[in-house]
Parts: C-alpha cells; structure tokens; sequence
C-alpha cells in the first residue's frame, strides 16, 4: 500500500529532474539577485537579454539565475522585479565556452514605495525576514513565514504547527491538527498569543486555544518560542505559540483567493446531514427561567432527523488589501477568510473499563463497549482581520488592530455500540446518535503605542480586550436499543440534551519602558514593565435527560416525536442550574519584570532580569451551602527569573545558552468543585490543585550560512514541580473519583532538536528537522491483584513519559520552485513516534498512539503572468494515515467466545497488544485560483 | 581574562537565582467549607424547613405513637443519633430525604411498625392498573428521596419499618458523598466501609431506582419484603465493592431488574462478598428488559460469594453468574436452587443467554439430566438451552395462596400485588418439592454475619440473623420460625 502511494513522488521527481536538464552549446550568464539592503534573494526577479529577449530566466530560491545558449557578442543584461529598480549591465561574450557570472543588489523603487523610508522594510512574510529574526532575538524559536505557510499543504495553523521542530498536534476527529505538544509538553503547558497578546480560550474545559481556528493565511509569521524573557508572560513550560498577523504592506497590496475540495471518503459515501436549524440556541430554563419544567416539546426531534446526501464541494475564499495613504502616514490591511469543509470520519473504539480485572494475572484489562463510529463533519470557518497604523511622527506611532476569528461545527455521529460489560457481547447491540452544533470564536482588539520620550527612552504600551466564546446548544444524544439477544428489533432508550457555553473575557494591559546607554564603552539595554489581566469567565451548563414513556416504543414502527418520552424521573426537568459546572471565576494577574541586555565585547550578548507574577482567583458556584468548596480564592506569587547567553562563534554562527523558569496554571474547569457522575467512576474538580512551576534549561548551536539556509542544533532540559496529572481517588467512599492532582514526584524532560532548510539548484528546497524527547513521570495508579485468595487493589507507583511525549518527531519538506515556468510544488511527510495518547489511571494500560507518516503536497501553477493569476491544489493525507491506539497489558486479554470478544485484534487468544482505536479521515482534495498583486 | 571573569560571574548570578527559583511557590487556598447546621432537639411533630435549600439537622428521639412531618431535608449531623421509636409514622413531603451522618436507628415491632411514607399516596394493589398511572412509581417521578447515608454514617438500623414510595429526584445537588447533582435517588443509600447497615423484618414499596444500595460496608438484609422496586430499572439489593454481608429470608415481588446482585465494581480494596441464601424471587425482571442484565440473583465483575436455597418463579431470566468483567468464579458457591417458569420465554432463560457462565448445577430442579437440559459449551463458557419447552410449569414449587401457572389475562409483568384484594400466599405446601431440598451445609465462612459484632446496649438491640435450613425460599415450612414473618 505504502510502496505504491509514495510512487507518484518519484514521478514527480522524475519529471522535474527532466524539467531543469538542459544541455549548453553556447556561452552560459549566471549569478545571483538579492535584495541590496537585506541580502534577501530575490526569487522571481526576471533576467533577461535586452537585444534577445528569448533568453531570460528568473531568478530561483537562491536568488540564481541561468541563460544559457548566449552566442558570442556584447549584449545588455537586464534585471527587473516588482517594486525595485531595474537594472541593466552591459557583457562581452567573447567564446562559446564562456561562463560569466553576474550578480546584482537591486534597489528598491522609492518612488514606487511612495516616498517612505522604512527602516529594514524588507517583505516581512519572507523566509529570510524570519531567518533574521531567529538569528538576531535573545530567545530561542522557530519561525515559520507566510511565503513558506503559502505553499505548504496546510490551511490551519493547527496542522501548520506540525512542520515546526520538536511539535507534535493532536488531532481533531475531522484529522485536522487542533492542540500541539511542545518539546513534549502537552498542550496545558502551552499558550497562544496574537501579537504577543495572549488569547483566552473559547474551549469549555480548558484553558488552550484549539489551534484549528485560525487559518494560515491571516498570518504573517508563526512563531513558536521555546525560552521566555521576563517581558513575556510566564506560564508556558513547553512553549508560546505566537500568531503574527500580517502588517500594513508598504505598497498598495492586494490578494484575493478561492478554491474548491472534496474529501476521498465523502467520493465514496453519502454525508449524513442533520435538521440543526431547529436546534434552539438556548436551555429550556434560559428562555423559560429557573422555575421551568422542561417538557419533551421543548427539545426539537429534527436534530435527529438525518438526509444520507451527496456533500457540496468545498469552498474556500480569502481576501486581504492593504495600502498606506496620508501621505504614508497611515498603514491598512484588511483580510478575511471564509473555509466550508465537508468530512467523514470512521472510528473503531474499545472502551475500556476503568477498573481491570484480576482473571489473567494483575490487572487484567476489561472493555466494556466496541464501538463502530461514523462521523460527519461539517466545518465552516471565518475570519477576519484589520490593522491600522499611524505615524504621527518618527518619535510617535500608534497601531490598532482587530481580529475575529470563528468555526461552526456541525457533527452527526452513528454509533454501533456491542455492549461487552454486561457480558453480552455480540448479541446486545445497540445504536446511538449523536449531533453536536458548535460555536467557538475569539475576539480580540488591541491598541499599541510607541512613545520615544527622549533619543535613548522608548515607552510602549498595549491595551486589549480579548473574548473567547463557546456554545455548544442541545448537545444531543439518542440510543435505541435491542430487547432480545440477536434481535434487529430495536427500542427508544434514552435521549438527551446538553447546553454547556462559556464566555472568558480578558481586559489586558501592558506598559514597557526601555532605556539605552553605555557602560564602560559597551551598549546595555535596561527595560521594565508591567502589566495587568483582568479575566472573568463565565460557565453554564445545563444538562436534561428524556426517558421513553415504556421501555417497549419500537423505532421501526414509532416514528420519533416528542410524545413517546417524558422528563418525569429524571430529575433534569428544570435543567442542571446548582451543578458544579455552572461557575464565575476572575483571575487578576499582575507582573512585573526588569530586564538587561548588554555585550560583553564583541562576541557575547547576555539578557537577563526577573519577573514577578501575581495570581488572585475567586471563583463561585450555585452549589448549596452545605456542600464544601462552594466558593473559594486562590492565591500566589511567582519570581520568574530567566537569562540568555549568547556567544557569537563568527557573524552566521553562535551558541547561546538560556535558562527561563516558568509555571502552569490549571484550568478554572479543574479548579472547580464540579461533579460528573459516570457509570464506572464519578469525574470532579480539585479546588486545591496546585500550579506548576518549572526550570527550563537550552543550549543551542545556530549557524545561518546565508540570507535563507539554516541549521540549529540544540539540547533541552526541563524540571516540573507538582505536574498534573489525572488520578482516581477515594478518600470520602468506595465512588471512584477521577480527579486532577499535583504529583508529588518531580517531572522531568529532555532532548535535543536539529533544524536545517537549505536551497540548492536553483529550483529545489529542503528543509527538515528532527527531534528527540524524553520525559518521565511518576504518578500514582491502580493495581488490582490476588491477594491469597481475596481480589484486591492498591495504588502503586507507574513511571511513564508524560501525555502526548512523542520519542521521535521528523519533518522533511521538499519544495520545487522554478520561477520561470512559475510552478511551485511542496511535498511535506511528518514522522511523529509512539505517544502515550491517554494516561490510564490504571497501572500498566495507558493508550500508546502508533507512530505515523503523514504525507501531503501542495503546487502552485502561474496561469497569467499578466492577470497575476496562479492555480493552486492540495492533497492532504495521501497516505490516508490511520490514528491508531494501542495498549500493551502486562497480564493478557483472553479473546475468546462471543461475549468479550473484540474483534480487529492480531491472531491469538492471548493478547498483550491490543487495538484499542482506530480512526481513518482518507484523503482531502483542493484546487483553487489565487490572484496577487 | 576579564571578560571570562564577567561571563562566570554571570552564569553564577543565573545559576544562583534558578537555584532560589527551585523554592516552591506558596500558594494559598481559601476554599469555602460546607456549612454545618446547628443541631435541634425534637420538639416539634414538624421536622425540617419547607422549601429550604440546605437540610435542618436533627438529634433525639422520635417517640412512640406520634406521627411526624418531614417537610425539607433533614438531616442527622456526625456524632447525633437518631432513634424511632416503635409505631411512630414519618410522612415525608415536597420530595424531601432524611441524611444520615451519623447514626439512624428506626426500631419498630411486628405488631407495632415503624412507618415512613408520602401520606398523600396510597397503594393501589389492582392487577390491571398500567405502569404508568400506577403510585409505586408515580409515572417514574417517586414520592420522596430515602435515606442517604453519608461516609460518615457508622450504623443505620432499620427494624420492622415499612419504608414506602421513594425514588424521587433529588431537589438540591449532593445531600451526600457520591449522588448525582438532582437525577434519581435510591430508596437507601449506604456507604461506609467499616459501618454497618441492618435492614431486618421491613417492607419496601414502590420506588424508581435501586432500592438498597450498599456502595461500600458492611450489611444484613434478613426476612424483608420488598415490592414493585425500580421503575425501569434499578436493583433491589445492589451491592458493590466493599459490600459484605449476607441478605436472606427476602421476598422480592415484581423488581424492575435484579432482587439481590454483587458487583466488585467501585474499586474498594475490600472485595465484594455476598451471601444470598432462602430468599424468594416472583415475577422480577420484566420492568428492564435489556439483554444484559438479570432479574433475581446476579454476581459480576470480581464479587464472590455464596447463594443456595433459593427460589425462582417466573423470573424474565435466572440465576446469573458474569462472564465479561468476569465475577470471581473462583470463589463463587452456589446449589440447591429451586427454578420455576410458566412459559418458554421463562424457561428458556433459566441460564441467561448470552453472557453468563452459571453452572448446570446452579439448581436442584430442574436437575439438567431429567429435563432435557444439554450442556452446550458455545466457546465462551455459556449454557444453552436445548430444549426449554419441556421446562414449562414443571417443578410446581406448590405455593400455598399463588396460582401457577399465573393468569395470563393480564401481562406477567403486572403481576406484581400481592397485598389485598389478591392475598397471595408465598408459603410452601408440605408436598412441595422445595422442602427438604436444601442445604445447610454452605462453605467455611457462610454465612458471613458481617454485623455481628453490633450490639447497643441502651436498646437492647442486637442483629438477629436466621441461620439457613433445609427447606428452599424465605418461608421454610419445616421451621418457619426462622423464616421470613410478614
């Protein structure tokens, strides 16, 4: 299977090695074109021949170009490229035999520039802009800049993040990456700014930001930055991920583009769509009031209602413009992207049960259910984005920018669920539905000043309102079920409806003072600030169970309305108002920091100062009175110092050394006395977990050989004190309780990255890197075992890697660019190793993610030079790679009989390996026109 | 050389401060504790405050003859002990429960019960009356919420107290440890490893989910009647890790799903360990159809334990011993079961199908060899049935005031009343095969008397455990005395 998909990769190969072969019997011109100020190349430039222009090239990714076939005789060269001035030399060829080089600095076109002066104004989406950034800043990160975001496969920065170094993203059920691990670190360690700006979350549990909202082509630059300086906040131990969005360009600049797709799977099958138009927005006790009875006519039956069609293609649509007028003193851009998507997921699932058996040896593993899961999703995302700047002087700029980014999910979920816990096995099955309509979006503005109060005193100051929103209204479920073993007669047996919203609103300011002298001949750099969070959010849940009126309704025979079920029972008539769940928390967090850069001669910079964070939380809950943690408040202080060094070995080379210490909060969700009872085991919150605090160790090797190359190659070192981890506890009962806890064993991770892009033959590209991680922890699990002749369970120590460690993480990207014919193609393949995926609170039975390839292309054709209009297409999965979790008991699952039996397991009665999920998404097709001015 | 100086002063400031840094952070938690209410004596025939949204808390007696409202949760505190005294009556309104922290103690007599009821609702005993119009269950809505018993709760005692029509929601969030924000209540919840909870001589009536939950701790469940338990769905006697103890000389009529079942699930590091012995077992299973559960004995996941003398009548499936999570066959006991079914929906069912692993041996009658029962081993361990037909009104256990075959006028699942005007009579005949069939000689350690070592000397009281006989079922002919008394 594989040998043949990875075939039309050789043929490409093939056809491009044909496509650069040239044979020479004249005279050869070559040489390279770069930008005059940054040494950028410039890719693209035209070179061509003013007495004979049949003969011309453009220039490649290095910036080099060829003409070849040039007859003896004197000629003029000529070099042109979009807003630079063009330039024109004069040659003698003199033999056949010749080869002349030729290089050029090209100018920019002031006057095409309107007469601004910008300082280093050279194309902030360009890869070297972000090589320059990662070479000259005194913290370690990787960038990834919009020329390159532009011709990966990728349309979201979710499964952006996958191609960065030491990054692995969990995936969401349409495939798409949506959370991303650091440095193995899982997603809690992480934190998302815009700007700089950090982001709340729109996610009802957690505090992280799924990733899958924002689509790639908003950006400017992604960086993800690995060590923290104390102007940055400080709870990230794995690292920021900092979305830059794109600038007002010095030129007027606009962008239009608009693409269609199709998902191989929704090639093969129909696409259930549901009635969610009747879905109502609101609980039943939000438009009714507290005191409501909710009757079974307040929950719309279309939402069950499923048409098996033929899914619309996709479509896709983005637009940015920008332009400076005022006589340049003011900057705009304004972009906004529309994506639909259609997909279908199907999913093979074990459930296990929680609390093993002891019938093989200790901890036996048990499942409970095997499910066959089809999902459709429908996902539509918007966005936009607008940025104004003005210069009122050179000593005085102000910026405003504003950004709406949102995702509608629409998801219907068929599953055929075999009850194996009640030991019935294959002849107990039962089918559910479920549809789920999602609303998720973040809002920010923010308004950004720069002040230079003397020649060496900068003040800047950001003020920013941010807005992280969620709904997810009547959250449906609907399970029928069979009465008599083997039976395909099924029966009404449960419906329910959840509303569950939440709403965190940020008001954020920061104040920044940076002064610049001499010391004894040297420059040091002195800078201290503050800033403030006020942050509220706000969690309601409201949760109502249906039960047929008898347990004897037929679904073959009754058509599903409201009147064969009732709420009387349940006790969820007036909905969930007192739970736990229903919660208000303010987090005030004020910081502090000093910091000072300064050189110790030519070859060593040191950075270096202190941070100091504050955190007040108080929370509430409608819990009654009588029950403890009703409402609460938590505080502390952290001093975060950090500090860089670094050592310049020559101007492209240097080793830097950095240490950053830096916490992570627990999620409010966590934090909450919120209570889930299940059926194995009872899920709540722990309103004394504790924060994490961390010491983070690097030391990288860098060396840019020129304007695009690089190669970074570095070591980590991270220590955590009271890691989070998820335990079952029972301290009050005999009810299990999964709780988070602080561990009290210290956490640690190391590893070492190797990052490198090179250029070379004009036309090709590579880039990679390579990263390897391990992490440990300890943490407290269940052990059920024979004690004599009783069965019993203790908790023990398990050792493990810490959730979502991958060992092994390799990206290459293979990029072909020839200019010239204006064809651009990517190949990018991700290796990701073998990851605990989910933590079991049982010894032994974590979830272990398979190691995956994951391939995808991208190309982009020049249809009109003139019109300025290229085709563009992606193919996303081509490997249609699985999502496979295994688990690797110690004592044996016995596969026998029709009552346990779980079926795609390998041969054997005795496993020790066992299948526990599967999900394939298939294959995801775009093609689209793109017109650049 | 200078410069070298500076770097390693550097690197020692920074070496120095993540050192200081390696100091944990304080952090301080100022969580809010659950408000305790303040103790009252009982000097009102009112108990508790009507629309409150936390309980009132109690600690006294509730004396002889009186009747007393409970109309908001109350609640008896760590360290109080409540006791009833014999004939009192307990109405409880507005879907109230009482909570026990500490000790509850309900003692009535047989001539002089305790009694805890809706007083708005009366039984309605008519045979034909629909599920749905039927007070036992008040269309799925219970009457009020039990008694709930707190970790803390060391001993609960329940002593000829009728106890009837609970089952109702919950109004408020948590009244103890390990119930669910509102949702469905059990009739009485207990959860105390190391407490005890005696449940002698009572009588249940109607109620949605379980009847008696025993989470965790340590139990006797002896000579009770408990009828038209759980609505839907629910056990009678459901007990989990932890649980120890022996229930006999029970008569479960008409349960929703199981009369008795053990399950180590709840990862308690006590096992689960539960001794079924004479009880009587009419007409249950058939409010919960679903194929994977039982409807009179049932032992799962990892529960060991002992069952022998009992007695199954027309019971949706029989005796049930777990294959997947497997019970802890290995010391699981069990014989001398008497099985009866009218009809091959019963019979046929006398071995669960699918899922269980109940050995033939599991009864006296039939006894496999005469009735046509063939083992057919399936691969998994389970039983078939070959040839159910034959079973049909076989083995008459010969009741003294109970037609069988029952009258199929009117779904088997009605049949469930066996109060006045129908006057069924769970007796045995002297003829009756079920006496003189069972054993008494159960495994070394059975029964398990968990609560024997109770005893309060100010009321005298003492468990009073019947030992088990020779006869089969809860009301043994050849030494009644021992035998269930209502």
């Amino acid at each position: 299977m594989k040998k043949t998909s990875l075939s039309p990769l050789k043929v490409l190969f093939a056809a491009l090695s044909i496509l650069s072969f040239s044979t020479a019997f004249a005279a050869t011109v070559k040489g390279r074109i770069k930008d005059g100020r940054s040494n950028e190349a410039l890719t693209g430039a035209t070179v061509y021949l003013k007495e004979d222009n049949k003969i011309n090239d453009a220039a490649g990714l290095d910036g080099s170009y060829t003409l070849k076939d040039v007859q003896p005789g004197k000629y003029t060269l000529v070099i042109q490229y979009f807003s630079y001035i063009t330039q024109e030399r004069s040659i003698t060829v003199a033999s056949a035999a010749d080869v002349i080089v030729q290089d050029f600095a090209l100018q920019p076109d002031s006057l095409m520039l309107k007469q601004v002066q910008i300082v280093g104004s050279y194309d902030r989406e360009s890869d070297v802009y972000a090589r320059n950034l990662e070479k000259n800043n005194d913290y370690i990160m990787n960038i990834i800049s919009a020329k390159t975001m532009l011709l990966l496969p990728d349309i979201t920065v979710g499964d952006v993040l996958q191609r960065v170094s030491g990054v692995v993203t969990q995936k969401s059920v349409t495939g798409g990456g949506k959370y991303a691990t650091i440095r193995g670190m899982d997603k809690r360690y992480n934190y998302t700014t815009i700007n700089g700006v950090k982001l709340p979350s729109p996610d009802y549990e957690n505090k992280f930001v799924p990733m899958d909202l924002f689509p790639s082509a908003m950006l400017e630059r992604l960086e993800v930055i690995k060590t923290l300086r104390p102007d940055m906040e400080g709870d990230a131990i794995g690292g920021v991920m900092n979305l830059v969005l794109k600038n007002p360009p010095d030129y007027l600049a606009i962008s239009a583009e608009a693409s269609t797709g199709y998902a191989q799977d929704l090639l093969n099958n129909n696409y259930n769509s549901f009635g969610s138009s009747a879905i109502n927005n609101k609980s039943p006790e939000a438009i009714n009031g507290p005191t409501y009875n909710a009757s079974p006519s307040d929950f719309p039956t279309q939402p069950f209602t499923y048409n098996s069609v033929k899914a619309v293609p996709d479509a896709a649509a983005g637009f940015t413009f920008g332009d400076r007028f005022l006589n340049n003193k003011l900057g705009v851009i304004l972009s906004a992207v529309y994506q639909n998507s259609y997909s279908q997921t199907n999913e093979f699932f074990l459930t296990p049960d929680p609390q093993p058996q002891t019938s093989e040896g200790p901890n036996t593993p048990i499942f409970d259910d095997v499910e066959n899961r089809v999902y459709s999703t429908q996902q539509t995302r918007d966005a936009a984005h607008l940025k104004l700047d003005y210069d009122f002087s050179p000593k005085h700029k102000i910026s405003f920018y504003t950004v709406y980014v949102g995702m509608t999910q629409l998801r219907s979920d068929f599953k055929t669920d075999t009850t194996l816990g009640t030991g019935t096995g294959a002849l107990d099955v039962n089918k559910n539905y479920e549809t789920k309509v999602s609303y998720q979006n973040i809002y920010n503005a923010t308004l950004q000043g720069q002040d230079s109060l003397a020649h060496n005193l900068l003040l800047d100051w950001t003020g920013a309102y941010s807005r992280g929103f969620s709904n997810t209204p009547d959250w449906g479920t609907l399970s029928t079920t069979t009465i008599v073993p083997n039976s395909s007669v099924y029966y009404y047996s449960g419906w329910s409806g959840r509303w569950w919203q939440n709403t965190d609103e940020d008001y954020t300011g920061y104040v920044n003072l940076t002064y610049k002298t001499t010391i004894a001949g040297q420059d040091v750099k002195f800078k201290v600030g503050a800033m403030n969070r006020d942050k509220n959010r706000v969690d309601e849940y409201e949760d109502y169970s249906l039960n047929p009126l008898t347990t004897t309704i037929q679904v073959a025979t009754t058509p599903f309305t409201d009147n064969i079920w009732t709420l009387n029972g349940t006790g969820t008539e007036t909905g969930s108002q007192q739970s736990g769940n229903n919660y208000s928390v303010q987090e005030d967090i004020t910081a502090v920091y000093g910091m000072v850069n300064f050189n110790i001669g030519k070859k060593i910079e040191v950075m270096g100062g202190l941070r100091g964070e504050n955190t007040l939380l108080a929370y509430g809950t409608p819990l009654p009175v009588d029950v403890d943690a009703q409402y609460g408040t938590i505080h502390y202080i952290d001093y975060l110092p950090s500090g860089e060094i670094k050592f310049k070995i020559t101007n492209k080379q240097a080793i830097r050394l950095s240490y950053f210490s830096s916490i992570t909060r627990p999620s409010f969700e966590e934090l909450m006395p919120y209570q889930i009872p299940g059926d194995e085991f009872t899920a709540i919150g722990n309103p004394y977990l504790l924060h994490v605090q961390a010491q983070n160790y690097d030391l990288r090797y860098e060396w840019f050989p020129n304007s695009t190359d690089q190669l970074l190659a570095g070591v980590f070192y991270k220590n955590l004190i009271d890691p989070i981890e998820y335990t079952l506890t029972r301290y009050k009962t005999s009810t299990q309780y999964l709780q988070p806890i602080n561990d009290t064993n210290k956490a640690f991770a190391y590893g070492a990255e190797v990052v490198f892009t090179h250029y070379f033959c004009k036309v090709f590209g590579v880039s990679g890197n390579y990263s390897y991680t391990k992490s440990q922890t300890t943490v407290l699990d269940d052990y059920y075992y024979v004690n004599g002749t009783t069965q019993t369970n203790k908790f023990v120590d398990e050792t493990r890697p810490l959730q979502g460690q991958a060992d092994n993480i390799a990206n290459l990207s293979l990029l072909y660019k020839n200019p010239k014919m204006g064809l651009d193609v990517n190949v990018s393949g991700v290796y990701t190793g073998k990851l605990i995926a989910i933590a079991s609170p049982d010894y032994g039975l974590d979830l272990w993610q398979m190691p995956q390839v994951r391939l995808d292309l991208s190309f982009q054709k020049r249809l009109s030079k003139k019109l300025k209009i290229s085709l563009f297409g992606k193919v996303n999965n081509i490997l249609n790679t699985p999502l496979e979790l295994r688990q690797y008991p110690t004592s044996p699952y016995y596969n026998v009989g029709q009552t346990g039996f779980l079926p795609n397991q390998v041969s054997g009665t005795l496993l020790t390996n066992i299948l526990v999920e599967k999900q394939t998404y298939g294959q995801f097709y775009t093609l689209g026109i793109r017109y650049k001015l | 050389m200078k410069k070298l100086f500076l770097l390693t002063g550097i690197i020692a400031i920074v070496a120095g401060l993540s050192l200081s840094s390696c100091k944990k952070t304080i952090e301080n938690h100022n969580i809010s504790q659950a408000y305790v209410p303040p103790v009252n004596g009982i000097t009102s025939l009112t108990l508790g405050v009507k629309g409150s949204a936390s309980p009132t808390a109690y600690s006294g007696t509730l004396l002889t003859g009186n009747t007393y409202t409970v109309v908001g949760d109350i609640e008896v505190e760590k360290g109080d002990t409540i006791v009833v005294q014999p004939g009192v009556t307990i109405c409880v309104t507005d879907t109230s429960c009482i909570v026990v922290k500490g000790v509850f103690i309900s003692l009535g007599t047989q001539s002089n019960p305790v009694i805890m009821t809706d007083c708005a609702v009366t039984a309605n005993n008519s045979l034909t009356e629909p599920e749905l119009s039927d007070p036992a269950w008040n269309g799925g809505n219970g009457w009020w919420s039990g008694i709930q018993c707190d970790t803390s709760c060391t001993l609960l005692v329940l002593k000829w107290t009728q106890i009837w029509f609970t089952g109702a929601p919950f109004h408020r969030t948590e009244p103890v440890n390990g119930t669910k924000d509102n949702g469905t209540s059990y009739g009485i919840l207990f959860q105390n490893t190391n407490g005890n909870f005696i449940m002698e001589d009572c009588k249940m009536y109607g109620g949605i989910d379980d009847a008696v939950r025993v989470q965790t701790g340590h139990f006797d469940i002896m000579r009770n009647v408990f009828e038209k338990m759980g609505y839907q769905g629910g056990d009678c006697n459901n007990v989990k890790s932890g649980g120890v103890g022996d229930c006999a000389y029970n008569l479960y009529i008409g349960e929703a799903t199981n009369g008795s079942k053990a399950s180590n699930k709840g990862g308690n590091p006590v096992q689960c360990n539960m001794c079924m012995y004479n009880n009587t077992y009419v007409n249950c299973g058939w409010r919960n159809q679903s194929a994977g559960t039982g409807s009179d004995i049932d032992y799962e996941q990892g529960a060991e334990g002992a069952a022998y003398n009992n007695l199954i009548v027309n019971c949706r499936v029989g005796f049930r011993v777990v294959y997947s999570p497997v019970a802890d066959t290995l010391h699981l006991y069990y014989s001398n079961n008497f099985i009866y079914g009218d009809s091959v929906v019963v019979t046929s069912q006398f071995y669960p199908n699918p899922g269980n692993i109940t050995k033939l041996d599991a009864y006296i009658a039939p006894i496999p060899t005469e009735t046509g029962y063939t083992y057919i081993n399936t691969g998994s361990g389970t039983y078939n049935a070959s040839d159910a037909s034959a079973l049909c009104g076989e083995n008459n256990p010969q009741f003294v005031g109970f037609p069988l075959p029952e009258n199929y006028s009117v779904p088997l699942l009605n049949v469930n009343n066996y109060e006045a005007p129908n006057s069924f009579n769970f007796r045995l005949n002297s003829g009756s095969p079920c006496v003189g069939t069972g054993t008494t000689s159960f495994p070394s350690g059975y029964p398990i008397n968990a609560c024997a070592s109770v005893y309060i000397p100010k009321l005298g009281f003492r468990p009073d455990e019947s030992a088990p006989c020779n006869d089969i079922g809860c009301y043994p002919y050849s030494n009644p005395a021992v035998g269930n008394q209502q």
